[in-house]
């Protein structure tokens, strides 16, 4: 339908380092299956289950993040209902990770329940810190049948499954999409542009030296730029590597996706775009220096927001263009998951279930502040979230691009990824600030990343 | 303060002063030994293994492997001259500003203390903070700066340019920490007696005649310090970098221990990053002997 | 000749105010994007005339137990600066007095401490600090900061020892007083500026460490740089209440440095040695 399937198989060779990938597409699925079997007791209650654990006191470290904070006046009455006590420690990305890092690492036990996402679970998972999560699911006792797994978005789910094992439970998740100001649209009679073509033409007309046309996060970093240049990269037809898992960055697709990633933001976008975050692009956009963009769909509920927002009544959003070779919105997920060296796992995967699931997912986005980056298609389609997240597209934009999005999106899976992801963040800034042009900046950055792969 | 002859003797034996002397200087050195032995000791078993969290199966001991890799890697090099631009251009720019500073304020005029007060707040915020704040204002549309350096048509993307970004780090840098030199030269003001002032004033210097002559000589001990302790804190930066520009654009501000932070903790390489930071602690050693040895033949104190 | 001197007069009120209009600008934009609505935080042209609001503050304090990491601040940084000053001022002293070949290597090694890369300590500390039970508490991180303040005191207030003629302690000795009182009652205060000096210094470092605070605490001992985090979201900031989070952080040192300026204020009558 919307997007060019794939072999598997040509994507993800049989190389020992690659072989989880496959096992990942296939497993993923035996997974959920495992899971649906469960769903059937009846009569389950939260406070029953949570029974032996009553006194207990869990100790959770995730991001600081809206959909935490959204969630957390809700938390009291899981503590009042279980009897459990949740103690939570909030770090910006960056500082948990290394924070993370040193605790797992030293197996001290001091957290329950810790965050994870894409770029960290195999890491994790290697390294034996965190447990699956299937062992919760397969038991009766501790499965709410209101909370099913295969509610979950599938692809949100497989960002952190890993050997068809899954090791976190997502609470927030985005995919991208093209945002824009809908207001300049249709005084210049455009609509959004459905493939590249039509986003250049589009872009064209609406530039002016006031407001630029059109921007994407363009530093460096595997979460940065990277992450919205795939789209480009695959877009074009593009791959990471090769069916020999040999890396092809410097394939001439991804020297053409590369060349018009810089050019858009070079023609199209505000001075010194080159700097750009998603911090940078919001920032304009909210302050009406900004007419479109490409970035992670969970920051509609920023442009919603009135003491930031200016353009609160004058945006929309669409799904991202196509390319030659298909439409390939990311995809990225946070998700709680479960200390190996915990002493208090099931009560842990008493509220990491409890706070995804869908009665505490919905009440977090149906309110004045919520976060509406929920992870449950029963979520997406309710009514009442309907009523607060339809404004500009959001939940229809949303949910049709995270359920195309590939899991492997970009290949996060393998150990070197954060390190590979970096060095290619680099070529692509660097293209873009025209330091280097596509075919040596990409040429470079392949020789590098083989020689990291090969270490 | 010449060496009293009585007292330099090679004699093995203490005198009951130089006994008192130790048991002063005791506490302090325990607790610094132990500070410095136990890490430096991690460290440089660190540096022998090849160990990286993500690939744990290659664990082992590799001997003088990660420091065979260092010597390839290019990139490390590329930092340590980037880290050398940096930390030569900051202490310059901030050991001047503070001297000249430290001039201007020191004439006595009333409320001259609380302005003094006022100087020293860039230096009194995290830096964590400093960084997040300069982001924003160096913003290229939104931004404070650009908005009044456009009035000079200089407005600049001065994060985004791999020729600007660094020198915009180094602005943020000499606004933040000229502050300390300042507080540490006031002190040393404070030191010197008026008599010595008066006496050059009898005998015609002027201001500058004054400053050179009497200040600066009484200052050198200080002035030494404040550049050692500036260098040494400066190439420990981080906070301030990562916020900004995470080492880019491109790898244009990716100083030497910002790359040695990315191996550690993004890449989760703690042999290869030990043999980095090992390698930084010689670097660091080697700048601190050359600087004191520099200030030494200058004549100063130390 | 007139002319002249009021014209470097003005010079020098020119020159003095555009430094401190320099300096202070950031700080005052920082103040005021904590008392603008967020809405105006990136608004250009900016905005200079506004309706102040507490808003800011409120989310601080209120979203987030900011009032208790800045206690846990102020208490930690103290408690170093007070031990650092207990150690670090005898020892500068008795470096200062001491005439051993060794001495220059030992002052040089002290210096070494510094000059270990924060990350390489970061992860020995954390070790032993599990061991020990040092973890997140207060004591822990204050004698992190004890001993990367101590290089600090003894490197700072050995060149004022080095002035201060030993005559004045002979002196003090010949008439009864011992060593640690000569130090006390003569030495001491005639460095009195250095010390609130580098105190002030000690401080202030010890009050804006980010890594050491992350790595060894957790929420008991948690430090306000650390807090403020906080309101860096995963998608975006919050940008007018970290604004209001740094000018709450760096409030209490610019109290602090208000009331020792004294202590600042350079060409006080008497210098620090009188022949």
């Amino acid at each position: 339908m919307h997007r060019a399937r794939r072999n598997p198989a040509a994507a993800h060779p049989p190389v020992t380092r690659r072989a989880f990938l496959r096992l990942m597409a296939a497993g993923a699925g035996a997974g959920l299956a495992a899971a649906r079997r469960t769903d059937a007791a009846a009569g389950w209650s939260l406070a029953e289950a949570a029974r032996p654990y009553r006194g207990t006191t869990i100790k959770a470290a995730s991001v600081t993040h809206w959909a935490n904070n959204a969630v957390q006046p809700l938390i009291p009455e899981f503590e009042r209902e279980t009897g459990i006590k949740v103690d939570f420690e909030y770090l910006e990305r960056t500082a948990l990770n290394a924070k993370l890092d040193v605790e797992l690492g030293a197996k001290t036990g001091a957290y329950d329940i810790v965050h994870i996402d894409v770029s960290k679970v195999v890491r994790y998972q290697r390294a034996g810190w965190v447990v699956p999560l299937d062992a919760f699911l397969q038991t009766p006792g501790l499965t709410d049948p209101k909370a099913p797994v295969a509610d979950f978005i599938p692809p949100y789910l497989k960002t952190v499954t890993v050997d068809g094992k899954v090791y976190g439970l997502p609470f927030s998740g985005e995919s991208t999409a093209f945002f824009y100001r809908a207001d300049l649209y249709e005084k210049k009679g455009v609509k959004p542009p459905r493939t590249m073509e039509e986003l250049d033409a589009v872009n064209k007309i609406i530039h002016s030296g006031d407001v630029p046309a059109f921007a994407m996060r363009a530093v460096k970093g595997e979460g940065l730029n990277v992450f919205t240049w795939t789209t480009w990269l695959r877009s074009y037809g593009g791959q990471f590597f090769d069916a020999q898992a040999r890396p092809i960055l410097d394939s001439p697709q991804a020297v053409k996706a590369t060349e018009e990633y810089a050019r858009l933001l070079q023609t199209y976008g505000p001075k010194g775009v080159a700097s750009y975050r998603h911090f940078e692009i919001l920032a304009d956009f909210q302050q009406e220096k900004l007419a479109s963009w490409i970035d992670a769909t969970s920051l509609a509920a920023r442009i919603n927001d009135p003491k930031t927002s200016r353009v609160t009544e004058r945006w929309a959003m669409a799904p991202v263009p196509r390319g030659p070779a298909g439409q390939f919105p990311g995809i990225y997920a946070h998700a709680h998951g479960i200390a190996a060296d915990s002493k208090k796992k099931e009560a842990a995967w008493l509220f990491v279930q409890w706070c995804t699931s869908p009665d505490v997912q919905l009440r977090r986005a149906a309110k004045e502040g919520g976060a509406g980056d929920v992870t449950r298609v029963s979520v997406f389609e309710a009514p009442e979230f309907k009523k607060w997240w339809s404004k500009g597209n959001y939940a229809e934009v949303t949910l049709a691009s995270a359920k195309i999005a590939l899991p492997d999106y970009r290949p996060t899976f393998m150990p070197e990824w954060l390190e590979v992801g970096d060095r290619l963040g680099t070529a692509i800034q660097q293209v873009i600030t025209k330091e280097r042009d596509a075919k040596s900046a990409l040429a470079a950055a392949n020789t590098d990343i083989a020689r990291i792969l090969k270490k | 303060m010449p060496p009293d002859p009585a007292r330099t003797d090679a004699s093995r034996r203490f005198s009951p002063l130089e006994r008192t002397y130790l048991w002063m200087l005791l506490p302090a050195v325990v607790v610094l030994a132990l500070t410095v032995v136990v890490p430096l000791g991690l460290l440089l078993r660190n540096s022998l293994y090849h160990w990286q969290f993500s690939k744990p199966w290659l664990t082992g001991f590799v001997g003088l492997e990660n420091y065979r890799e260092m010597l390839q890697d290019a990139r490390f090099g590329a930092s340590i001259w980037r880290a050398f631009v940096f930390i030569a251009s900051t202490v310059a720019a901030e050991v001047g500003l503070a001297l000249s500073l430290a001039e201007l304020l020191s004439v006595r005029v009333r409320g001259m203390s609380l302005v003094k007060s006022g100087f020293l707040l860039p230096m009194v915020l995290p830096p964590i903070v400093v960084g997040i704040m300069w982001r924003i204002m160096y913003h290229p549309t939104l931004g404070i700066v650009n908005y009044f350096l456009r009035f000079i048509g200089l407005d600049q993307a001065w994060l985004a340019e791999p020729g600007l970004a660094l020198f915009a780090l180094i602005a943020v840098d000499v606004w933040q920490w000229t502050p300390f030199l300042l507080l540490m030269f006031l002190a040393g003001y404070a030191a010197i007696p008026q008599e010595l002032y008066e006496a050059a004033h009898v005998d015609g210097a002027n201001r500058w005649h004054r400053f050179r002559d009497v200040t600066l000589p009484l200052l050198r001990a200080l002035i030494v310090v404040g550049v050692l302790f500036r260098t040494v804190d400066g190439m420990k930066i981080f906070p301030t970098i990562h916020i900004m520009t995470e080492g880019g654009p491109g790898e244009a501000t990716e100083v030497m221990n910002y790359y040695a932070y990315k191996i550690a903790f993004a890449y989760s390489n703690v042999g290869y990053s030990s043999a980095l930071s090992f390698v930084m602690f010689l670097i660091a050693i080697v700048v601190s002997v050359g600087l004191i040895r520099a200030a030494r033949r200058l004549g100063a104190a130390i | 000749m007139n002319l002249g001197a009021s014209l470097s007069r003005t010079g020098y009120w020119a020159v003095l105010s555009g430094a401190i209009l320099l300096f202070l600008f950031p700080i005052y934009w920082i103040v005021a994007m904590s008392l603008k609505a967020p809405i105006d935080v990136f608004a250009m042209p900016p905005v200079w005339w506004f309706q102040p609001t507490l808003d800011s503050y409120r989310e601080l304090f209120g979203d987030a137990p900011t009032l208790r990491y800045l206690l846990n601040s102020t208490l930690i940084s103290s408690l170093a600066v007070v031990l650092a000053l207990l150690l670090g001022v005898p020892a500068a002293y008795a470096l200062s007095r001491l005439q051993r070949r060794w001495k220059d290597t030992l002052l040089f090694t002290i210096l070494c401490v510094r000059m270990i890369p924060p990350m390489s300590l970061g992860l020995p500390f954390f070790l032993v600090f599990l061991r020990l039970g040092l973890l997140d508490t207060h004591l822990g991180l204050a004698l992190v900061y004890l001993s990367l303040n101590l290089p600090l005191v003894i490197w700072m207030m050995k060149p004022f020892f080095d002035d201060v003629p030993i005559a004045l302690e002979e002196a003090a000795r010949i008439d009864g007083c011992t060593t640690a009182q000569a130090l006390r009652l003569v030495v001491a205060p005639l460095a009195a500026q250095a010390m609130a000096a580098v105190g002030i210094l000690c401080w202030v470092l010890s009050w804006n460490d980010f890594f050491f605070a992350l790595i060894l605490t957790r929420e008991a001992a948690k430090t306000a740089p650390v807090g403020i985090t906080y309101f860096i979201r995963f998608e975006d900031a919050r940008w007018a209440t970290i604004a209001a989070g740094a000018t709450v952080i760096a409030l209490p040192v610019v109290v602090f440095s208000i009331l020792v300026r004294r202590y600042l204020v350079s060409g006080l009558t008497g210098g620090a040695v009188k022949q």
